[in-house]
């Protein structure tokens, strides 16, 4: 009984999280993550991605994903 | 990849349609240009649902990047004739201006719950035909058979090159205007051709009964050729892979997914190979909604063989009903449909509301 408890506990408090989340929402937010960490791409961000390309006389590779 | 100053969009809200004119129902799009906006090619290309990588490689890719970067060192003296990858003004400047993407903000804030926020790139080509066929008016055929593959005129090309032909259809009038297999297309109506997707753009953007000229490099050689763009010549484009038709199964077909049927079927049923044969391959449990189908709600069931839609029976693939209904029937509220059913006809009407 004093596993059974906090384990429940614990199950639903993973529920709560998944569905105030969503699978979509935590793949969005880690592929965010991950994208910036690493900084090979300008994420979501033409503007930022234009002006860059100006100042560097760089062509623009956008990529709708 | 590293000489390009790299950015990558992961949703539809507030995108400038004017510019980012592409296949909504790509998974992956890309775009090639200058900072000015100027466009010097595209790249991706689908005809599968399940597999969508199909029809790309990273090869092709790379000579995608690679001619990219040369007409990047030709510009600005190559302007004029990148000046017809960009097309014209379209309906609606951004996606949530269109009825059916009202409820979509602009912008979306990563911050928040972000389901429900995004607009996908299939919503977008979905709300380019919702806006015709919602009032009941015939959608034009290049917002139901959008950037067309090149097989619809005869041509297959491998995905590991840039547009390379790997196959020409006997018969086909791709063959009677001369190409061949292994041919290169250089330039298709005078724009700069650096993938596969860029001849779909080309095609997308071309009327019916025109030729449009073509720089072809025949084992070394350049070559001047004319690709014929016959009556409706469209209309034969296959549009069943599409994340987009779903939603017109709905509104042409009452829900269901339709299969010509195969030659030995035929046979057994004793249909001829000129005449109408589509088999109810699936049909959707609910409506747009949520209610039930118009395919239920008629007692269409699985398996049954379509012999005739409305006044046609004549061959016609899926997408070709899709079309009859969409563009010659828009203001029909039921059509008759005539079914084959363990070798017995029945007659159903499918309301269309």
């Amino acid at each position: 009984m004093r596993i059974i408890a906090p384990t429940m506990v614990l199950i639903i408090l993973f529920c709560v999280v998944i569905l105030s989340f969503g699978d979509g929402d935590r793949e969005i937010a880690q592929d965010q993550e991950m994208v910036k960490a690493i900084g090979y791409w300008i994420y979501n961000d033409l503007e930022k991605g234009i002006a860059q390309a100006e100042k560097t006389g760089q062509p623009m590779l956008v990529v709708f994903r | 990849m590293d000489r390009f100053v790299r950015v990558r969009i992961v949703q539809g809200n507030g995108i400038n349609l004017s510019l980012f004119q592409f296949d909504y129902d790509l998974t992956f799009a890309v775009f090639f240009m200058n900072a000015d906006k100027t466009i010097y090619g595209r790249f991706g290309t689908r005809t599968d649902f399940r597999n969508a990588g199909k029809d790309i490689s990273i090869a092709g890719f790379k000579l995608a990047l690679e001619s990219a970067l040369e007409l990047h060192k030709g510009y600005p003296e190559n302007k004029d004739i990148l000046a017809a990858k960009m097309g014209p003004e379209p309906l609606k400047k951004t996606p949530e201006a269109f009825p059916a993407l009202l409820r979509y903000s602009s912008e979306v804030n990563f911050n928040q719950r972000i389901g429900g926020q995004c607009i996908h790139c299939h919503q977008i080509g979905e709300a380019q035909r919702e806006i015709h066929w919602y009032d009941r008016k015939p959608v034009p055929d290049e917002v139901l058979y959008p950037f067309p593959m090149p097989d619809v005129l005869g041509i297959n090309f491998s995905p590991q090159h840039r547009a390379k032909i790997s196959k020409v259809t006997p018969g086909s009038s791709a063959e009677k205007d001369g190409f061949k297999r292994a041919d290169e297309i250089i330039t298709l109506a005078g724009q700069p051709i650096i993938s596969i997707a860029d001849v779909q753009w080309v095609l997308h953007r071309s009327p019916e009964n025109t030729a449009l000229p073509a720089k072809v490099n025949r084992h070394g050689e350049e070559i001047k050729l004319n690709l014929t763009l016959n009556s409706g010549w469209r209309k034969g484009s296959d549009i069943s892979w599409r994340t987009t038709t779903g939603e017109l199964r709905l509104v042409a077909l009452g829900g269901m997914t339709l299969k010509d049927l195969s030659e030995t079927d035929r046979q057994h049923n004793g249909i001829d190979a000129s005449e109408m044969a589509l088999q109810v391959e699936n049909i959707s449990h609910r409506d747009r909604r949520g209610g039930q189908t118009n395919a239920q709600r008629a007692g269409i069931r699985r398996g049954d063989i379509i012999i005739a839609f409305g006044e046609r029976t004549d061959r016609l693939s899926e997408s070709g009903i899709i079309g009859f209904v969409l563009q010659e029937q828009p203001q029909a509220k039921s059509l008759p449909v005539k079914l084959l059913r363990n070798g017995e006809q029945i007659q159903v009407n499918l309301s269309l509301e």
